[in-house]
């Protein structure tokens, strides 16, 4: 497994991604921007008379994540694309997962960034009585985006040497996203009803399960993806 | 008890089928064709 | 060898008949024989009506598909990582494609099934869910295929992607699994396969038998188109060189 090293320069790389992110906000912008506009989108393409707001909260909050995690994945390798920038950190001295694990490290605080912003506001428009299921809102939140990330990084580090990427990625990644957005909808639709957490158990360990395996097997995947 | 009287779909469903896997054929060796009558380097899908 | 060189030992390869051998001439006799004997030569089945006999063509190509074409597939994308020979790409890349067309086969005769017997053409149910999404993840996987220029590259990427949606397989089926018990589906009528009788046993065990050949030919021709766009690239290389 990774050793410190490899987490070291982990961390140099996401930190470089998040600083770029910070100063040109592009990615970020747009997919806060498209999450509180589909979150509006979302509440008129239902009858409110028919299914109650609270219904939905859930389902159009995971829907919301999935589509503007997306947007910030295809950037994620696209940035590197410019200048070749993605040599120089193969030609770094560092272990290929290092570079994997830095960029899943920054799509990771992408999609924490996204939540932060769209929870919230999903909450307040959708009138969604939070109170102590807030934690276990975040909880499944931080698993789900866990695993969305492991395996959004590869196929975003996958299709960015292809002809169309940004067709591609949600092609090849979403069908790796059902169980996740599954777990997680149904996950939070049982805490927003009031009821314990420990009736979407079986749904949290499936997404602990799958963040477990695809993040190794992302992991152990990207160096087979990249080399020459 | 006499069988409800539903031959018709299983017709069509035999003929989707067999459908499918005629124009699957036709396909393979449509692409078979056109590799073997191109000229040189013009190969654009597999 | 010279350009035009190649292109005549293609033409020549054309001449011989194509990717079609002896092995997919027997195969269509096969399944024709069976049609015509699940058609012409098979009782009704009393309950469901001749609606049945869509099981006879049904079954045995979600067991080809699902088992045999994608298993075949993602062992062949497991080696090609390990020994890197592109012939198991070439052989993964044909399984995944000659799947398709049979998953197609089941995506397209059990709704019209499932319209008579149960009255809707489709139930999120646990089968056919997994059986739609892995129609969506191989379909994914050919379009990346065509997507990637190099063919290093494009070995690696789909050989990556077949093994990840391995891993994905359990995870689609067990959240399917999960979705279905906290939501109670209808009853609906299941096809009592164990206690066929033996008139319909011997037609279904015939179909499997055929359709299994009819992907063995499938899959052989599709390799064979495989190997001629490699040799071709190969070709075009040494023009270049």
């Amino acid at each position: 497994m990774a050793g410190t090293s490899t987490w070291a320069a982990a961390l140099v790389i996401a930190r470089k991604d998040v600083a770029v992110e910070v100063r040109t906000r592009a990615a970020f912008l747009s997919a806060t921007v498209f999450a509180l506009l589909a979150a509006a989108i979302f509440y008129y393409a239902w009858d409110p008379t028919a299914v109650s707001s609270l219904d939905l909260a859930p389902g159009v909050l995971w829907v919301i994540f999935t589509f503007s995690g997306l947007l910030g994945l295809n950037r994620s390798f696209g940035a590197e694309l410019s200048e070749r920038a993605i040599d120089g950190l193969l030609t770094a001295p560092i272990a290929r997962e290092a570079i994997f694990l830095g960029k899943a490290l920054a799509n990771l605080a992408f999609l924490i960034g996204v939540q932060l912003i769209a929870i919230p506001a999903v909450i307040l428009l959708y009138n969604v009585p939070v109170g102590r299921a807030l934690w276990g809102i975040a909880a499944v939140g931080l698993l789900a985006a866990i695993g969305l990330v492991a395996v959004g990084t590869l196929f975003s580090a996958m299709v960015v040497n292809t002809r169309f990427a940004e067709l591609l990625l949600p092609m090849v990644a979403l069908p790796f996203f059902v169980p996740v957005i599954m777990a997680a909808a149904q996950a939070t639709t049982t805490l927003v009803a009031g009821r314990p957490i420990a009736e979407a158990g079986g749904w949290i360990r499936l997404l602990g399960a799958f963040d477990l395996v695809f993040a190794a097997a992302c992991t152990v995947a990207y160096p087979f993806t990249i080399e020459r | 008890m006499t069988p409800p009287d539903n031959a018709a779909y299983y017709h069509a469903a035999y003929a989707a089928a067999v459908l499918i896997w005629t124009l699957y054929s036709a396909s393979i060796w449509w692409r078979f064709r056109r590799l073997g009558a191109r000229p040189p380097d013009s190969v654009s899908d597999r | 060898m010279p350009a035009d060189e190649a292109r005549s030992e293609r033409a020549g390869s054309r001449k011989r008949g194509g990717p079609f051998d002896w092995v997919f001439v027997v195969a269509v006799a096969a399944v024709v024989a069976t049609i015509v004997r699940a058609v012409y030569f098979t009782p009704v089945e009393a309950r469901q009506g001749a609606a049945q006999k869509i099981f006879y063509l049904h079954a045995p190509s979600a067991f080809v598909a699902l088992y045999v074409a994608f298993g075949l597939m993602a062992l062949a994308s497991a080696l090609y990582l390990w020994l890197r020979d592109p012939r198991l790409d070439q052989l993964a890349s044909s399984s995944a494609e000659v799947g398709l067309a049979f998953t197609t086969v089941v995506l397209v005769t059990g709704p019209i099934w499932g319209k008579t017997v149960w009255g809707a053409w489709w139930t999120w149910d646990a089968r056919l869910t997994l059986t739609l999404f892995l129609w969506l993840i191989i379909l994914g996987y050919l379009v990346l295929r065509g997507a990637v220029e190099d063919r290093q590259l494009r070995a690696r990427y789909s050989a990556v992607l077949a093994l990840l949606a391995a891993l994905l397989i359990p995870f689609i089926h067990l959240s399917v699994y999960l979705f279905r018990t906290l939501h109670p589906q209808p009853i609906v009528l299941k096809p009592s396969a164990p206690s066929l009788p033996p008139e319909m046993l011997t037609t279904f065990l015939m179909a499997l038998a055929s359709i299994l050949l009819l992907y063995v030919a499938l899959l052989r021709a599709r390799y064979a188109l495989a190997r001629a766009y490699a040799s071709a690239d190969a070709a075009d290389d040494e023009a270049y060189a």
